[in-house]
């Protein structure tokens, strides 16, 4: 996962051969596999066409789902190339939304946009700073992330739900949604039918993300962080600080996918707000199968919400589990680690 | 005077808890023998997932109760198989695969749950007979609630002691727990490190798939997708507020029981006291107090996490 | 004490090799190499780091299996090369590097290796330590079955070892370098043991080692391996050091670096070490050995060498003094320029220490501390600016041309001289040439350089000694700590000796005295 010195534009042009195949070997393997699930390949087919190119709704719905998937994928790529293990993204999410809700719903004497502002900043914020405590804690006290940022997400989604249905409860209706946030809140849709504003904060994110990490110094430390942490502290990089600026930075970016799905397409919070198994979780399937590259992760990303569009088409038609996606996703990235693992396998170390 | 609804209340809380204890403690069991072998299987939700469907769908058909135990925990097994494959072989990320087994089987069980039940009506089971222990059943309260149960919760008793004999008492625990600590030390023995951990992550997924058949089969009766609720993470945060040993993390498993059965009254009852939701929240919360707070004395395994390459 | 040669070859070896090839990806190991030993017989392996010992030693274990080649133990044909059970009634192996549990006992390290029977696990544990008890009283080892590995000292481990190899009784005996972590004393104490082995229960040892006197001393045999090859067997009466040095190093003269002239200079302290502890505890400094009250001071134009077998509390100066571990009590001072006033007390917060203040490290663990295999060459040489450049600009390492780096590739003869390969694909010699390359590059005031030169061929050891000189002679200072006490013999301006986590009083050049220092090793004399 760390690329090696000619890293240059030029060289990474023909890498999106790569990706591209790939998917499009990945698509005829999911069409095989519903044909042995008893699906008519020629309808999967259709229905696959139908979401990627045919129909407006599904491709905007598509590119709604992509926000918090891509932001969040985006973020992810900062702890996993640091090697910090850090899988709380439900968690920001979850904060992220829950806060910027908070802001909606309990500040009302401010002109709109300055709001939408307080409610970006604070779900961005609070992300980043429940995300910098698992960055503190492997910092300075030495405890896996791992564990840590699990338990985040499992917590979480408990506050959300007390909170959708205690403090943020609507009081019309107590069905575990959360009042929404007035209508003059709302993120502007582009154009007519297009999706939310908030899908334009994917431009700046990755545009950001890919200096940060392949061009700048910050982004060297993270790699070498990442593949040697006892050389870089010897070498005088700041380990600790590193750990927890990737870590802010995980957190920033998931914290803001939970502003821009609430803010922009569901404008209130509730548990299922992120839909199971999770945005967090989805995104850090395409965050690996990316290789921890921005551009690879958001491609993954949009390539699983396109196909995710062809669910409903499933369950109807076929009486598939629409979940049947999702364990395709699974299964791709499997695939792909596996047969890059299987070469390294043989490899045998000398005795010392 | 303590009057006869109150008994009932105690005794129905207290029979609560010993089952989600020892449902608890089975699939603690299952992942602890796991984590001293070195292999942390994050997977575990997924793995407890496998046993309920598997379980209760081999019990429904068959009509067998037994044989839905048997399936669910082989079930388990083939599940370790291709995990321990994954990471003990292919030497994957076990972080990454763990989580990615849990959202393939919550995937693939509703896939496989939709075409196995469709739209039909949801099966159920009947609920399983309740054999008091001699004498100890007799108690006052404790007797019915605590030593009056299903047979295969008793079974889940003697399997989880049984755990605790292997990793503590026997030749195979003790090469799993070298094979936790020092994966060289084994190989230099003699023994393969592989086969050590394949053995122990197949074994705590059978355990682990078993305890999601006690679930389906003997408590709830019924299948549903996402029946597990978590229960497979809290497994994972009692091993670690056990501090890796048996016996404290059985004794998690039953404090957290409690803590199940509160969460649940509190909900029933409507109790204002505290939300439900944050007794939900608790395991969660202590398991990451218990590795802030952690005793210098309580390490877990030494090489954990780390794949073994000869 | 050897039985002469004549004596010894009549008699049937028990073990012998054949045409033994090994390579490891595009380093071969060992050539050809044919190897018989023969029973009651001491016979020695001896040869340079990296010529292909330690390989042999586990293929005639059936740890590693060759390329090619063959290995027949004639008094049962055991076939494959499979580490099989069976094998362990034959031949034991006490391993350089030991494979302990620190949480499981001694009896139960035996246990681990007898999977094959079917006893109780109780019942076993109990036979296990009563023989356990038998043969620790048979070959003095003085080891109880239910002891914690973690409350082992060095040379009790790997008495626990040499206490597993002999369970089942074998016939032969291998040992991977057991002296390397022994004092003189303890060396001795072994050799008397083996000897006891061999003349009195008929086994045969076979042992690997570096140094020539110990061969001179106790083998029956040798076998000089050079660069992987063979170069002569000789028993005890063809023997003599001449003979060794020439089978081991061949041709090559060792160019032995100047006899340093003390720096006229010499008055500038550069760093001082103030009675510093450390209190070790179970998880991250489990693996260190306490330290206790260490002072000392380092001038400039000055190498301070630090003698003391492993394990004897230098990894953990050697990480206090580069500030990657905190002492638990105690002060280090660091002067941060030749024209400062005053010397700076060292915070060990986060390496700003090693940043600011001017330190250069060459680490004992070069693969962990040193570099990162998966960077270039170049990435690895210039991975000190990424410490000090604003993480938002653009990277300091990347853009930058390899010319910018050859000169220091050629300067210190990294091969190849690539700077886009990868460090990974580079041999432990010049993994360390980039180490060396990019800290003395700095050109530091103050350099801690570690066991600098273990596992380098003598070309390179040699070259890292005289740079290390040079860098010295330039008016730095610098901390060698070496377990090898003939280098610091050669290069040293002072020797201090570290025993159980105490540092002796330096002996300066002038007097420099081998039996003292070699006293104060084993622990005899403490400043």
């Amino acid at each position: 996962m760390i690329r090696n010195a000619s890293g240059q534009l030029a060289s990474s042009l023909p890498s999106l051969v790569r990706p591209v195949g790939g998917a499009a070997v990945g698509i005829l393997f999911m069409i095989a596999a519903l044909a042995a699930l008893g699906a008519n390949p020629v309808a999967v087919s259709a229905l696959i066409a139908d979401a990627v190119f045919g129909s407006p709704p599904q491709q905007v719905d598509a590119i709604v789902q992509a926000v918090p998937i891509g932001l969040m994928a985006l973020g992810y790529c900062f702890s996993f190339r640091a090697s910090f293990w850090n899988i709380g993204g439900e968690a920001y999410f979850y904060l992220g939304a829950t806060v910027a809700m908070t802001i909606g719903l309990k500040v009302h004497n401010l002109p709109a946009p300055v709001t939408v502002v307080l409610m970006t900043l604070g779900g961005a914020l609070a992300g980043g700073a429940l995300s910098a405590i698992a960055g503190l804690l492997r910092a300075y006290r030495d405890i896996n992330e791992v564990v840590v940022t699990l338990m985040m997400n499992l917590v979480m989604v408990q506050i959300v739900a007390f909170a959708a249905t205690g403090p943020l409860a609507n009081p019309l209706s107590n069905l575990g949604f959360s009042e929404p946030i007035p209508a003059s809140l709302w993120l502007p849709t582009l154009g007519l039918t297009g999706p939310h504003m908030g899908a334009l904060a994917l431009v700046p994110a990755l545009i950001v993300s890919y200096y940060l990490l392949t061009r700048s110094g910050f982004g060297d430390r993270i790699r070498v962080v990442g593949a040697n942490p006892d050389t870089a502290r010897a070498n005088g990089i700041p380990v600790a600080r590193t750990l927890i600026m990737v870590s802010i930075a995980t957190g920033v970016l998931g914290g803001l996918a939970g502003v821009a799905h609430a803010v922009g397409s569901t404008h209130r919070v509730y548990v299922g707000l992120s839909p199971a198994p999770g945005f967090g979780y989805i995104a850090i399937i395409a965050a690996l199968l990316g290789a921890n590259r921005p551009i690879g992760a958001l491609l993954a990303a949009f390539f699983y919400t396109f196909l995710s569009e062809v669910s409903d088409g499933l369950q109807v038609q076929f009486g598939i589990d629409r979940s049947f996606i999702t364990v395709f996703f699974v299964l791709t990235l499997v695939s792909v680690l596996a047969a890059n693992a299987i070469p390294r396998r043989q490899q045998r170390a000398a005795p010392t | 005077m303590i009057s006869a609804s109150a008994i009932n209340i105690i005794t129905g809380a207290l029979y609560f808890t010993v089952g989600a204890g020892l449902l608890l403690g089975l699939a603690a069991a299952g992942e602890l023998i796991q984590e001293k072998a070195g292999v942390l299987n994050l997977g575990l939700e997924g793995v407890f997932l496998t046993g309920a469907l598997a379980g209760f769908y081999i019990a429904f058909r068959s009509g067998d109760v037994w044989l839905g135990y048997l399936g669910a925990a082989l079930a388990g097994a083939l599940v370790g198989v291709v995990f321990a494959t994954l990471v003990v072989y292919l030497r994957l990320n076990q972080v990454i695969v763990g989580i990615l087994v849990v959202i393939f089987v919550l995937g693939a069980a509703n896939v496989v749950w939709a075409r196995l039940v469709g739209n039909g009506s949801l099966p159920t089971l009947p609920a399983p007979t309740r054999v008091p222990i001699p004498l100890l059943g007799q108690i006052p309260i404790v007797g019915s609630a605590v030593f009056t149960r299903f047979p295969p919760e008793y079974l889940a008793v003697v399997v989880i002691a049984l755990t605790a004999w292997l990793i503590q008492r026997t030749r195979f625990g003790l090469a799993v727990r070298a094979v936790g600590e020092n994966p060289d030390a084994v190989h230099f023995s003699g023994l393969s490190v592989l086969w050590t951990r394949v053995a122990a992550v197949v074994v705590g997924c059978a355990i682990a798939g078993a305890a999601g058949g006690l679930l389906t089969i003997g408590q709830l009766g019924f299948y549903a997708p996402g029946v597990t609720a978590g229960r497979g993470w809290i497994a994972i945060a009692i091993v670690i507020i056990g501090g890796w040993s048996p016996w404290r993390t059985l004794l998690g498993a039953l404090v957290f029981g409690a803590a199940d059965m509160l969460q649940f009254e509190v909900q029933a009852a409507q109790w204002q006291v505290i939300p439900y939701e944050f007794l939900l929240a608790f395991p969660y919360l202590v398991a990451v107090l218990a590795l802030v707070f952690r005793r210098n004395s309580v390490q877990p395994p030494r090489a954990l996490g780390i794949p073994f390459k000869a | 004490m050897a039985i002469s040669p004549g004596e010894a070859v009549d008699i049937r070896p028990v073990l012998v090799a054949r045409q033994i090839t090994k390579r490891f990806g595009s380093t071969v190991a060992n050539t050809n190499i044919d190897f018989d030993l023969l029973p009651r017989e001491i016979h020695a392996l001896l040869g340079e780091n990296g010529a292909g010992k330690s390989t042999l030693l586990s293929i005639l274990y059936g740890l590693t299996s060759p390329d090619s080649g063959e290995v027949i133990l004639t008094a049962e044909p055991l076939k494959g090369w499979h580490l099989h059970h069976d094998r362990w009634r034959y031949i034991g192996m006490v391993p350089q590097q030991f494979r302990l549990v620190p949480n499981m006992t001694v009896a139960e390290h035996v246990a681990l290796r007898l999977t094959g029977e079917r006893t109780r696990f109780s019942a076993l544990i109990k036979r296990v330590g009563i023989k356990v008890n038998e043969l620790s009283e048979r070959y003095d080892l003085q080891l109880r079955p239910n002891q914690l590995v973690s409350g082992l000292s060095i040379g009790e481990r790997q008495r626990l070892e040499i206490l597993r190899a002999l369970y089942m009784e074998p016939t032969i005996l291998l040992l991977d370098e057991p002296t390397s972590v022994l004092t003189p004393q303890e060396a001795e104490k072994l050799y008397s043991t083996l000897q006891y082995m061999v003349r009195s229960e008929g086994k045969a040892v076979v042992l690997t080692t570096h140094r020539m006197k110990e061969v001179l001393d106790y083998a029956d045999r040798v076998t000089v391996l050079r660069s992987g090859k063979r170069t002569a067997v000789l028993s005890s009466g063809q023997v003599t050091f001449s003979v060794l040095v020439e089978a081991m190093l061949g041709e090559r003269t060792m160019s032995v670096v100047a006899h340093p002239s003390v720096p006229d200079h010499a008055s500038l302290v550069l760093l001082e070490a103030e009675d510093l502890h450390l209190v070790t505890h179970p998880g991250r400094t489990a693996d260190l050995t306490p330290l206790h009250g260490i002072s000392f001071t380092v001038r400039d134009g000055e190498i301070f060498g630090i003698a003391g077998v492993e394990g004897n509390g230098q990894t953990a100066l050697e990480l206090i003094l580069a500030g990657l571990l905190e002492p638990s009590s105690g002060r280090l001072l660091l002067r941060r320029s030749r024209k400062a006033a005053s010397l700076d007390t060292v915070a060990s917060s986060e390496q700003k220490s090693r940043r600011n203040l001017d330190l250069g490290y060459i680490p004992s663990d070069r693969a962990r501390f040193g570099v990162v295999a998966s960077l270039t060459v170049q990435e690895n040489l210039l991975l000190p600016r990424l410490a000090h450049a604003s993480g938002l600009q653009p990277s300091p390492i990347q853009g930058v041309t390899a010319a910018e780096t050859a000169d220091l590739i050629g300067a210190f003869r990294i091969e190849p001289p690539n700077p886009r390969l990868m460090v990974s694909q580079l041999s432990g010699g010049n993994m360390q040439k980039v180490v060396l390359a990019r800290e003395l590059s700095r050109n530091p005031l103050v350099t801690v350089a570690a066991q600098p030169t273990a596992g380098l061929d003598v070309g390179a050891a040699s070259m890292f000694r005289t740079r290390l000189r040079e860098h010295a002679n330039a008016g730095a200072g610098v901390v060698l700590i070496s377990s090898d006490l003939d280098e610091l013999l050669e290069v040293a301006d002072k020797i201090a000796v570290m025993y159980r986590g105490r540092l002796s009083q330096p002996w300066a050049r002038s007097q420099f005295d081998v039996q003292a220092i070699g006293a104060a090793m084993a622990g005899g004399v403490t400043g």
